[in-house]
């Protein structure tokens, strides 16, 4: 019998034809480059360095929706970092396709990818993400229980208050404090008697008294509630009822906190002059009632109290604070030295100018002559820019930087010889930046040749080189012809 | 049987002309026009602009990637991650933060592209810029960039200093130390040993020295001050010479008596780069005013 040859021309023939048609299908059939780079990132997810992790993390984020399939696969990963990461990252690209997927993730054996999945779910955010989400106030791991609470805050889905008050008494003060925050964020009225109740409360009482800002639960009931809280015995309580009611701009409410002034305890006055002075700044009707009694506790024994009176004096900003408030320039305490310069400039009356000029060739600390500076210019001091000129050569380059830019503010031209002297000594860069800036808000073309010589000095800070080019260029385009008869 | 065979031959050709001509048939003009860079420092972050011409007649997606974009201090190269692309040249206003991991639409025209680009050592780089579309190469470019070294100097000066919260009256003179490290190149410059070192000029010993580390950034100069406003150094001149004041938050602090003159001497060091400066103190103009008035009560 004759041996067939394997080897013939035909064969071999066929074999080349084979190959290429081989080789040309597999070009049609590539993998499409995206999908190539997107599975090879999601390998990354679980590399040990984390830089490559975050790297590859970062990089699905930017891919987005060409990459959600893939990072759907992953979620059954053998890696819980994989699991967690894409979890993660699905919740950045916010595809409601990968909702149910999150959703069986959420019963994940690692807390880290459950958390990943409630964090994911919150961000993409669909009808059902609430009723999703409440189980798991039950986790055995608390990060994952404080992640849900936050979301649930976040979401404000129906169900939600009622849920987080289920479990107000949980045994981690985090947790209790962030349902707290979230009942706040909710707003539902269902939470107002649990936050009342927390109001004696040391640690969560502020909390829950802040709670009453939203509106929602300030309903007739629940502020009559706050006002007879007020009554309390415990200080705690009173105080924090003081706080909750601050949200509610009335004369009844004003009336109330004036006779409070008197309150035994020290922490309930403090509260009720802080509202008083919130409500100066809102220019609530009826707030000029509290003035006098605010000025009485000018005298109080407790320095905080002081403190706060002289603040809250300078947040209504009624004239007659004025003459009460000098005398406090002189006192000892620098805090309530501060407090009253500070008043005095919030105040703007005139009538401070002198006792402030007076006050700061004394003054020691740096802080309250900066403060000075500021109160001068407040309330338009007719010698402030003599006296702004002098502070250029102050101690502290805090008050040297601030006396130059409020020269500046001012437009003073008459301080232009002394800041242009004052920069051929400077030391400081802010001090010298805010000098050449004062003198690009004056705009007087005498500042141009030091402007030009800062500008190209390379032995110059940075910042001052830049801010001296800047404010040439400026100075420049308003008045060209200064400009070019310099050059 | 000869037919069969010219069949054969005609199905390799006709295969072999298919594969050859299939990657090409699809293939898109596209091309690298320029190239341009800042002058650029080490440690600074600047950017790159290519200009990315699309001869077609639609806009084409196209993958940029750039090698040695980022190189560490080990010498280690990344790609970088980000690039701003305009939409056309008619509107290179119109600019949006592309991510790499993306394909590029490049409009008809030509597109300006900037890529960020860093490099934590000076030194001679050289960018490799790939322009792909599906895998497949369209056009690449090279381009060598230089990162200076940072070129420093440093300056000394010296005055008298007031210290007025101190109330030292007559008894005591301060002579205040600045002292500045500046940097005239693109290149920020990192941990710069600085060694202060004092000698008394009569007995030729040193008397004091201090070390500290700073850094100055690009066309900069750092105050060599612990504090702002307080100098580097004191030079306390009292009569006992070795007074117990303290001057906090000034910590060089030298003592010596009337008479005395100190030869500071700073040097700072980058890399194998070595810059000093040397000052007298009290500087020459206040000692011949002493002399002169000691002269003078004689």
């Amino acid at each position: 019998m004759k041996q067939k040859k394997f080897f013939t021309f035909e064969n071999a023939i066929l074999l080349l034809l084979l190959f290429f048609l081989i080789g040309f299908a597999t070009g049609c059939l590539r993998q499409d480059p995206m999908e190539a780079r997107v599975d090879s990132l999601v390998e990354e997810l679980g590399n040990e360095d984390t830089n490559i992790s975050s790297a590859a993390l970062n990089a699905l984020i930017d891919i987005g929706e060409p990459a959600v399939p893939s990072l759907i696969l992953a979620l059954t990963a053998k890696e819980a970092p994989v699991r967690e990461r894409s979890a993660l990252i699905l919740g950045r690209i916010e595809d409601k396709r990968a909702v149910e997927a999150l959703s069986k993730t959420l019963s994940d054996p690692d807390p880290k990818v459950r958390g990943a999945a409630v964090n994911a779910l919150c961000n993409i955010e669909t009808n059902e993400t609430t009723k999703l989400l409440i189980p798991l106030l039950q986790d055995e791991d608390e990060e994952v229980v404080l992640l849900v609470v936050s979301a649930l805050g976040k979401l404000k889905g129906e169900g939600a208050a009622s849920a987080l008050l289920e479990i107000m008494d949980h045994d981690n003060q985090e947790v209790r404090k962030n349902i707290i925050y979230s009942l706040k964020q909710i707003g539902d009225p269902v939470a107002s008697e649990a936050l009342l109740e927390l109001f004696s409360d040391k640690e969560l009482g502020e909390i829950a008294a802040s709670a009453f800002s939203n509106y929602n639960f300030m309903d007739p009931q629940t502020s009559e509630i706050l006002m007879e809280l007020l009554k309390s015995k415990d200080p705690t309580v009173r105080a924090n009822a003081v706080r909750a009611l601050g949200n509610k701009e009335d004369e009844t409410v004003i009336t109330l906190f004036i006779k409070l002034l008197e309150d035994p305890d020290s922490e309930v006055r403090k509260e009720v002059i802080y509202q008083l002075g919130v409500f100066g700044i809102q220019k609530s009707p009826g707030v000029e009632k509290a003035l006098p009694p605010l000025i009485k506790t000018l005298n109080d024994r407790d320095k905080e109290v002081q403190i706060a009176a002289v603040t809250a004096l300078g947040r209504i900003g009624d004239d007659a604070a004025v003459l009460p408030l000098i005398p406090l320039l002189e006192n000892k305490d620098r805090k309530l030295r501060e407090a009253a310069i500070n008043a005095l400039g919030q105040i703007g009356d005139p009538q401070a100018g002198a006792a402030l000029r007076d006050r700061l060739k004394a003054e020691e600390l740096w802080s309250a002559r900066r403060a000075m500076i500021r109160a001068l210019v407040n309330i338009g001091d007719p010698e402030a820019v003599e006296t702004l000129i002098t502070l250029l050569e102050d101690r502290h380059y805090r008050v040297r930087q601030s006396a130059a830019m409020e020269l500046g503010k001012l437009r003073a031209e008459e301080a232009v010889e002394a800041l242009l002297k004052a920069l051929e000594t400077e030391r400081e860069s802010e001090v010298r930046s805010a000098e050449v800036y004062a003198l690009r808000n004056i705009g007087d073309p005498r500042a141009f040749e030091t402007l030009r010589k800062i500008s190209r000095d390379q032995d110059e800070y940075y910042c001052v080189r830049l801010a001296a080019r800047e404010s040439l260029k400026e100075l420049e385009a308003a008045s060209p012809s200064e400009s070019t008869a310099l050059v | 049987m000869k037919n069969k065979k010219l069949i054969l031959i005609f199905a390799v050709l006709l295969t072999l002309t298919l594969s050859l001509l299939w990657p090409f048939e699809s293939e898109i003009d596209v091309k690298i026009v320029e190239i341009q860079t800042p002058p650029l420092g080490a440690q600074i972050p600047e950017k790159l602009t290519m200009v990315l011409q699309n001869n077609e007649s639609k806009p084409v997606d196209v993958w940029v990637d750039i090698e040695n974009a980022f190189v560490d201090e080990n010498k280690i190269s990344y790609p970088t991650s980000r690039i701003i692309i305009s939409e056309n040249s008619t509107h290179p206003w119109d600019v949006d933060f592309v991510s790499f991991q993306k394909p590029i639409t490049l409009q008809p025209g030509n597109n300006s592209i900037k890529a960020r680009l860093g490099y934590s050592l000076p030194g001679k780089y050289e960018l490799k810029i790939k322009v792909t579309e599906d895998s497949r190469l369209i056009d690449s470019a090279s381009h060598t960039l230089e990162i200076l070294p940072p070129k420093l100097s440093l300056k000394l000066e010296a005055e008298k200093f007031d210290w007025p919260e101190l109330d030292l009256g007559n008894e005591v003179e301060l002579y205040g130390i600045y002292g500045y490290i500046l940097n005239y190149s693109p290149s920020r410059a990192k941990d710069l040993r600085t060694n202060l070192s004092v000698r008394d000029e009569k007995t030729g010993k040193t008397v004091f020295t201090a070390s500290e580390v700073y850094y100055v950034e690009a066309y900069d100069k750092t105050p060599l001050w612990i504090w702002p406003d307080y100098p580097y150094a004191l030079i306390e001149i009292s009569r006992s010479g070795t007074s117990d004041k303290t001057y906090m938050p000034v910590q060089n602090v030298i003592r010596g008596k009337p008479g005395d003159v100190f030869r500071v001497n700073v040097s700072s060091e980058w890399e194998n780069q070595k810059v000093f400066a040397e000052i007298l103190v009290p500087i020459a103009e206040e000692r011949n005013v002493k002399n002169e008035k000691e002269a003078r009560n004689l």
